[in-house]
């Protein structure tokens, strides 16, 4: 063998490790998994090696290895046979069966295709009449926001405004005009719930364009907007700043998830705001299943120290009109949030901080 | 679908501090069997098989979702979610580390630190970068992969006969240690020494340790060194173990690098 390789027995004999007359390849595979076997269950039957000559010429061996242990030393025996001609045959076979394997994957896969494709125009075609129907339903409801329902608010308040102003000043003269004034409050506060209501509704019409924006600026306009001088966040963790998208909309977001921080805020502990961002990726199939594509999104993390939200369900806290302390306004925020991200096709996620208070995780499909 | 049969999940041990174990390319989760009894006492070990390897459900093999490591982290982040474990150690050896800190980037509220065995981010070398082969190395590699499953009686590979009426073909896979599909591993081999995370090192959040092997053909020293370099919060150890499975060929050693990092660990960082 030795001749084979021409090596000199002197110049292996305590010099070269067993590895290193292997070529690049066997020896990646020798340690990763021959040794690991011959380790685990003490020998290895028929493993195909192949040894680099001194010039570096491949020396195909079909090797038997045993492992024996005695007291301090690993030994290993190996029985090695050259195999040129026998490994020329069975590159022939190996050949061909590759060859033939790969017909027949490709004829399954085929196969599978095509089935799924059939599926996938029906279930298409399903998909498309039921989005044509909602958006059918959509439009409608939206005339019932925007004018049917507004209407008789209106009339509502009108009316409770003249009886007021023609009630006398009678024994229940107060206790009227107190009634009426209740009347005309949540007259009040149901028209305004009903304009926000139609305006979440109607979202998707009026996004605007999207366009590259800077998540850096988009924070410190959202600070800015709110001019609360206790909102100061850190952002020295942005390792993304490129975001596309509707700006405006997400910069909203941003101002939204940290005038909520400061809302649910613990009294006498200063509001600590951490926004953080990373390129990572997500498989961008989501619905689809068992369907893989790793994809670049840009996932942006806000994390706070307020009082956190009680533990609701992951997706309850972005339901419509959830409320969480008595301090909440309409319950429109999260859920305005989420719809946003999700016209961004992103995801957002809330978290409870494990030292308290809350994380919200932001995925937007990184778009450069 | 039941995440703990797909990566046949075993859960052992006493304690309730997580280490996780997840194994390299080219065996299972088999090989930690000198490490975890050092451990059992005192800690609550998670131990798995990626699908397609050891005693995975070969069926879940998916070759989009394995054709990237990111495929290989979302197996760990599914475990850590539907086990609900928090605070984890995770200890990877080989190209479970590099996988490791993919996860950690995902979700790094899941992990308390890393533990990387022989980690290499790049395996071929590059530009400014010596990984330690060349690409005509790796190439040599899927062949005498392909030469060593000759002996496979199977015509077929069980990954196209999955869905065909003879599971024998699949069955005899799962009799020896470190059993392999010849599709999956090809794939694997592929993902694992065609991938250059060398980008991913900056993202890792978490403190790790790098367990660094004398005269590692695999990993060197100088993959080592660039590792720690690029990784915030990380300590090297340099073992005098040789070779690319300490855990293996030197259990105490390596038990003892795990156990001093833990109980230091606060006072590293």
């Amino acid at each position: 063998m030795l001749t084979h390789l021409e090596y000199d027995g002197k110049e292996v004999i305590d010099h070269i490790r067993f590895e290193d007359l292997l070529t690049g390849g066997s020896r990646i595979f020798y340690k990763t998994h021959f040794l690991p076997m011959l380790m685990m269950q003490g020998k290895v039957d028929e493993l195909f090696l192949s040894l680099s000559s001194k010039s570096g010429k491949e020396y195909p061996v079909l090797m038997n290895m045993v492992l024996s242990d005695n007291s301090q030393m690993h030994t290993v025996h190996a029985v090695g046979l050259h195999m040129a001609k026998r490994n020329k045959y069975e590159k022939g076979i190996l050949e061909a069966k590759q060859a033939a394997e790969k017909a027949l994957k490709e004829n399954a896969l085929l196969l599978k295709m095509k089935s799924e494709l059939e599926r996938h125009q029906e279930l298409l075609e399903q998909q498309l009449r039921e989005l044509k129907r909602i958006n059918q339903q959509h439009v409608e409801f939206n005339k019932v926001l925007s004018h049917d329902m507004q209407e008789p608010l209106r009339k509502i308040q009108l009316f409770a405004g003249i009886l007021e102003g023609k009630t006398e000043k009678k024994k229940d003269g107060e206790k009227f005009s107190f009634y009426l004034n209740k009347l005309q409050d949540l007259s009040l506060y149901s028209r305004d719930l009903l304009m926000k209501l139609q305006r979440y509704h109607s979202l998707e019409k009026r996004m605007n364009k999207f366009t590259s924006g800077n998540l850096e600026e988009m924070i410190q306009a959202a600070v800015s907007k709110l001019n609360i001088p206790e909102i100061q966040p850190d952002f020295s963790k942005l390792r993304v700043k490129e975001v596309r998208g509707d700006i405006p909309r997400l910069t909203w977001v941003m101002r939204e998830l940290m005038a909520n921080a400061y809302r649910f805020r613990i009294e006498d502990t200063p509001l600590k705001i951490e926004i953080s961002s990373e390129l990572i990726k997500e498989n961008y199939y989501k619905t689809v299943q068992d369907a893989y594509r790793y994809t670049d999104f840009i996932q942006i993390r806000v994390k706070d120290n307020s009082m956190g939200f009680p533990n609701y369900g992951q997706d309850n806290a972005f339901g419509l009109l959830q409320k969480f302390h008595v301090e909440s306004g309409k319950g429109l925020g999260l859920a305005y949030c989420k719809k946003i991200v999700d016209l961004h096709h992103g995801h957002i996620l809330k978290k409870d901080n494990a030292e308290g208070g809350s994380q919200f995780t932001i995925l937007l499909p990184y778009l450069p | 679908m039941d995440i703990l049969k797909r990566n046949n999940v075993n859960i052992i041990g006493k304690g309730t501090q997580v280490i996780m174990f997840a194994h390299g390319f080219g065996c299972d989760q088999v090989m930690w069997r000198y490490i975890t009894p050092a451990f059992e006492e005192d800690y609550k070990l998670v131990l798995f098989d990626y699908v397609g390897c050891g005693k995975s459900d070969i069926g879940q093999y998916n070759e989009d979702r394995y054709g990237s490591l990111h495929g290989y982290a979302q197996d760990i982040l599914e475990i850590c979610n539907v086990l609900n474990l928090k605070n984890i150690i995770l200890v990877g050896h080989s190209v479970s580390s590099m996988i490791g800190m993919i996860a950690s980037i995902q979700q790094p509220e899941l992990f308390r630190s890393l533990i990387l065995v022989c980690p290499s981010p790049c395996y071929i070398n590059k530009p400014g970068y010596i990984g330690g082969f060349e690409e005509k190395d790796l190439q040599g590699l899927m062949e005498v992969m392909e030469n060593n499953y000759v002996g496979w009686a199977s015509f077929l590979a069980p990954v196209v006969m999955k869905n065909t009426e003879r599971p024998e073909l699949v069955e005899e896979l799962e009799e020896s240690f470190c059993s392999m599909d010849k599709e999956i591993t090809g794939n694997f081999a592929k993902v694992t020494f065609f991938s250059d995370n060398r980008e991913d090192l900056p993202k890792v959040q978490i403190p790790s340790l790098i367990l660094q092997c004398t005269n590692d053909d695999i990993a060197g020293e100088e993959v080592g060194a660039y590792v720690q370099d690029n990784l915030r919060n990380s300590v090297i150890q340099h073992m005098k173990a040789t070779g690319h499975c300490p855990h293996m060929s030197h259990p105490e050693e390596t038990i003892t690098c795990i156990q001093q990092y833990l109980q230091n660990e606060g006072t590293l960082i």
